[in-house]
């Protein structure tokens, strides 16, 4: 029922590739918001660097007529997600404004899930994260640390919803709109990346999902994907969402 | 028995393969895990956030710091900083990881024979460099070098100062990259007696962006105002989308995020240019008003001895023939028809380069054919256009004895001075330095007795240092901002320290400082300031004398005071020096958002008052060099002065080096620095699989023919070196020619690859015919399994 939209909202992403630059300042924000372990050279080159947020590059076409398409991944936060359905102790699942949730320490390391994302935006801690020296003292306390042998993956900042929730309620007020984004939309230089409620018809979300330019990833699963992109626009054209 | 989270799980495993189908149990062990998992610590303290300014690049963006019980926990961008409004690049996002890095160095070293690096107080560490600069300067010799990687700012004109009351010595500060283009306007459209301009664009405004060769979004002028002016170029907010074409060889992320990739021969930029050039004339788009009433050189003229000159437009439809150009560059002759009437379609075009980065400033004959185009479609000094705009950045209060500061950003004279056996060199945030240097000239720095080194973490400048003075990052100092590179407003900006310096570092303001005090007699005179922040206060007087500008405010503001501005009214936020000092602490800065005219500069401090395609100046410049006397014939000379196009690409034995290799730049690594930093490290490789490496970029076509596969350790040979990289084969990329980062891994620290060359030892730098600057743009290697 619409009716109670005004007290759930259904939480979603849209990225308009026409704007990206692919400077990546979305994944280096993510990463420091949610102390995201970094590898050294060697776990790096091996390619076990985790990003709840990544660049996608796409090289496409043979010279002269050759491009590379860029595409910012976050976890799609499905509104019928497969990796919830797979995971055997609940430690992931989807909440009812729609964030597909990840509780790190229910997490036993089965990685049944990591299989089941059609995205591949769940990663395994293969090592004990380390802070050498002082980098530990940048950690953020809003987010745990996660040991070796659990899964991993973006949580749309959830810790930012429940600190703005709670704020909120101290002050007797429903929360406002754009009280409550993620680190990755907060940094984006070129305001290519819009967070708000699917749900709300007026909020810019939900126009922009709306948009001729807008699709899903891997519709065709039926994962109902609430990331939406917008695909990017024509050369000296009008502006159009 | 201790029960922990692993012990469990391996006790458990029995029960989870047993009950494999059976949800049930399987969710007792997770909620049990669940209970066995550590409490999170609680709240360790306040929430509060503090501004300051992003020194990571010279750019200077401004920063919100969140800390939680005094610590920084993460960083975002300032929304009332003009430059970049919110946003910060990934360089910015990684501040902390500078800040905490595990690498800092933490205390004053000492090099000490073979036991390695030894602690030293602050005092003696002062008072042993005090005691070789006095010895030097004793001994009359200038035997100093010092060179600066720090952006404009207070402490360079310090630094700037410093050196000049200890003994006259000159300051070197590494190129930006925009020097060349600069160069050429100020040839072109003049500059004002004494005045010192920088080339500013105001790109926010064009309507159609022509950049030849310039890498726009991998750290070109101040990233995360470059980043956020793309996207307001494809705001759907916007009525009209912004074009933009890209020229260049290298199949780029500017490449590849342009409306259009015109692949482009190397070294032929400029006569790609001349090429719309030739368009613009025959099919009249050019602005006729602007060029008849305000350009000089654009038809053939006669001079006051009777002879005559051959004009632009003679020029470029004899010599820059579209089949011509066709040939040169390799741009199909209706690709250059398309752009050209698309370009001079209407107002706010403005082509932009040669590529501008410091390691390739480029061609002066290509930014001037670049800029001749910017005369063509009349928005010199236009909205969405190219201008040269007064620097006011912060300056230090007159010195009483009037000395100035001199500060020099030739590479040339720098490697002179290096090559003159110097017996101190002071490094301050220089390590980009290395990388500009070929491993002859690196070698030399080691036989240079006495290096100190100003810098926050063990760099590879640390590996040829006597001496290392620990530096702070921005956020545990005062920091002074202002106008970026290329960047269309003045801005002034100030920061107080978010927090203590880590461990005993020291802002290297104000070690000067106290060296200078230290120094006494004149030199204490010259830098006669307590602290950073009397510095800053006492430059903040000549500001507030400036009857114009506002303090930072919201975007709405801003839009405010320009109608304000346009009806003819300007409010002052401040009435005395002692408000506008506490105005300008407490919003952060100071700026001049005045808006670009909609109509074209009409006047210009040229000898002949206007814009010059024939430069006066350029034609001095070559007569004091010795070029002129006309040798020639007259159209011969003329050909030397007006925008044209030279072929300075050294060529090679075509069948040992048949690949042209080009430098590239990251944006992770945007001025060659930041490779000790993990989350840097890790967004180094777009394709995966090269972090914390050096490898080099084949087309499939040419590894193919090398049988060379992506992950191989191939040798890429030039005429001068070879150095050995990993390979990795990019779809789509230009055949015949391969890229290499200029950068890559550390080589010092914790997480260094010692003993890698680099690529500056590969390459051929071209020079310039006329301003003698060297560029690396591109250079013939063969490439082959190692």
């Amino acid at each position: 029922m619409k009716g109670a939209r005004l007290d759930m909202p259904r939480w979603g992403m849209v990225i308009d590739l026409d704007k990206c630059t692919a400077c990546q300042a979305c994944v280096v924000a993510c990463q420091v918001e949610n102390n995201v372990a970094f590898m050294g050279p060697s776990e790096a080159q091996r390619g076990r660097a985790i990003f709840w947020m990544k660049l996608a590059a796409f090289p496409e076409g043979k010279f002269p007529e050759s491009k590379v398409r860029f595409m910012p991944m976050p976890c799609m936060h499905c509104d019928d997600p497969p990796c919830a359905k797979v995971c055997p102790v609940d430690a992931t699942n989807i909440t009812p404004d729609g964030i597909v949730r990840q509780i790190f320490s229910r997490c036993i390391g089965c990685r049944y899930c990591t299989t089941a994302c059609p995205y591949t935006r769940r990663y395994f801690n293969w090592y004990k994260p380390e802070w050498p020296g002082e980098s530990s003292m940048a950690l953020n306390p809003d987010v745990s640390v996660r040991p070796k042998g659990v899964v991993e993956k973006c949580t749309l900042c959830h810790h930012r919803l429940q600190n703005a929730r709670e704020k909120a309620i101290s002050e007797k007020r429903p929360l406002a709109p754009g009280e409550y984004i993620p680190a990755c939309v907060e940094s984006c230089p070129p305001k290519a990346m819009y967070f708000g409620d699917l749900d709300d018809p007026n909020s810019e979300v939900a126009q922009l999902s709306r948009s001729s330019r807008a699709f899903r990833l891997l519709e065709e699963l039926g994962t109902k994907p609430k990331v939406i992109y917008l695909r990017e626009g024509e050369r000296s054209g009008v502006n159009r969402s | 028995m201790k029960l922990d989270r692993r012990r469990f799980l391996f006790l458990s495993g029995g029960v989870a393969t047993g009950a494999a189908t059976g949800r049930l149990s399987l969710k007792a062990i997770g909620a049990f895990n669940e209970a066995l998992a550590p409490e999170m610590g609680a709240f360790p303290g306040d929430e509060k956030f503090a501004d300051s300014i992003c020194r990571m690049c010279p750019g200077g963006c401004g920063v919100r710091v969140r800390t939680v019980g005094d610590r920084p926990v993460k960083i975002d961008g300032n929304p009332l900083y003009p430059v970049n409004r919110s946003g910060v690049c990934p360089r910015g996002q990684a501040l902390l990881q500078w800040l905490y890095h595990p690498d800092r160095v933490m205390r004053p070293q000492i090099r000490n024979g073979e036991k390695g690096w030894e602690s030293v107080s602050w005092d003696k560490a002062l008072q042993l460099m005090a005691a070789k600069l006095d010895k030097v300067s004793s001994a009359k010799q200038k035997r100093v070098v010092a060179v600066s990687g720090r952006g404009a700012g207070l402490t360079r004109k310090l630094f700037a100062r410093f050196l000049h009351a200890s003994g006259a010595n000159m300051l070197f500060s590494l190129p930006t990259g925009m020097e060349t283009s600069e160069h050429a306007l100020q040839l072109m459209a003049g500059r004002t007696n004494g005045g010192s301009e920088r080339m500013a664009y105001d790109l926010e405004n064009s309507s159609c962006v022509l950049n030849f060769g310039c890498d726009l979004l991998e750290g070109w002028g101040t990233p995360a105002h470059t980043l956020r002016v793309f996207g307001q170029w494809r705001d759907t907010n916007r009525a009209k989308r912004t074009t933009l074409i890209h020229f260049d060889s290298k199949l780029s992320i500017s490449a590849a995020r342009a409306d259009q990739w015109v692949p482009t021969r190397p070294g032929t930029l400029g006569t790609a240019a001349l090429g719309i050039a030739f368009v613009l004339l025959s099919e009249n788009l050019y602005d006729g008003e602007f060029v008849d009433d305000n350009v000089f050189g654009f038809n053939d003229w006669t001079d006051t001895a009777g002879r005559s000159h051959v004009g632009f437009r003679t020029l470029v439809r004899e010599e820059y023939r579209l089949s011509r150009v066709s040939e040169l560059t390799g741009i199909p002759p209706a690709t250059l028809v398309k752009i050209a009437r698309e370009f001079a379609a209407g107002r706010g075009a403005v082509a932009i380069g040669p590529t501008q980065s410091p390691g390739q400033p480029g061609k002066l004959s290509d930014a001037m054919a670049i800029h001749s185009l910017n005369a063509l479609v009349g928005n010199i000094g236009a909205r969405g256009g190219v201008a040269l705009v007064p620097t006011d950045g912060w300056e230090l209060p007159a010195d009483a004895r009037g000395t100035e500061v001199t500060l020099s950003s030739s590479m040339e004279a720098l490697e002179t001075s290096l090559a003159g056996s110097p017996e101190v060199l002071i490094l301050d945030q220089a390590e980009s330095l290395l990388d500009l240097l070929s491993a002859a000239q690196r070698e030399k720095l080691r036989q240079i007795p006495f290096v100190v080194t100003i810098t926050t973490l063990q760099d590879s400048t640390t590996s040829y240092a006597t001496l290392i003075l620990p530096d702070c990052t921005s956020l545990e100092s005062w920091v002074d901002g202002q106008a970026p590179t290329a960047y269309p407003h003045e801005v002034l900006s100030i920061s107080e320290p978010v927090i203590a310096p880590r461990g005993e570092s020291k802002p290297f303001g104000d070690t000067l400082l106290s060296l200078a005090k230290i120094m006494g007699g004149s030199i204490t005179a010259a830098l006669p300031w307590k602290d950073l922040p009397e510095v800053l206060q006492a430059s903040s007087r000549r500001v507030a004398q400036n009857k114009r500008g506002y303090l930072f405010g919201t975007e709405v503001d801003e839009h405010w005071q320009r109608l304000l501005e346009r009806g003819g009214w300007w409010t002052s936020d401040w009435t005395s020096e002692e408000q506008f000092w506490t105005g300008i602490k407490e919003n952060g800065g100071w700026w001049d958002p005045v808006s670009w005219a909609a109509e074209p500069q009409r006047s210009f401090p040229t000898p002949s008052g206007r814009f010059e395609l024939y430069s006066h100046r350029l034609e001095e410049w070559l007569r004091q060099q010795g070029k002129g006397a006309f040798s020639g014939t007259v159209r011969d000379w003329d050909r030397q002065v007006l925008p044209h196009s030279d072929e300075v690409l050294v060529s090679a034995d075509s069948e040992r080096f048949p690949l042209l290799l080009h430098p590239s730049d990251q944006l992770p690594f945007f001025g060659n620095n930041g490779q000790e930093i993990a989350y840097l490290q890790q967004i180094s490789s777009l394709y995966g699989g090269m972090e914390w490496q050096r490898w080099v970029e084949l087309s499939p076509e040419d590894s193919h023919e090398r049988g060379i596969e992506s992950g191989d350790l191939v040798w890429v040979e030039s005429a001068v070196g070879k150095v050995r990289r990993v390979a990795l084969v990019v779809e789509g990329s230009t055949p015949g020619t391969v890229i290499a980062p200029r950068t890559g891994n550390p080589t010092t620290g914790r997480w260094a690859v010692h003993g890698e060359q680099r690529l500056a030892d590969i390459l051929v730098p071209v020079l310039d015919p006329v301003l003698k600057t060297r560029s690396s743009m591109a250079t013939y290697v063969n490439i082959y399994k190692a």
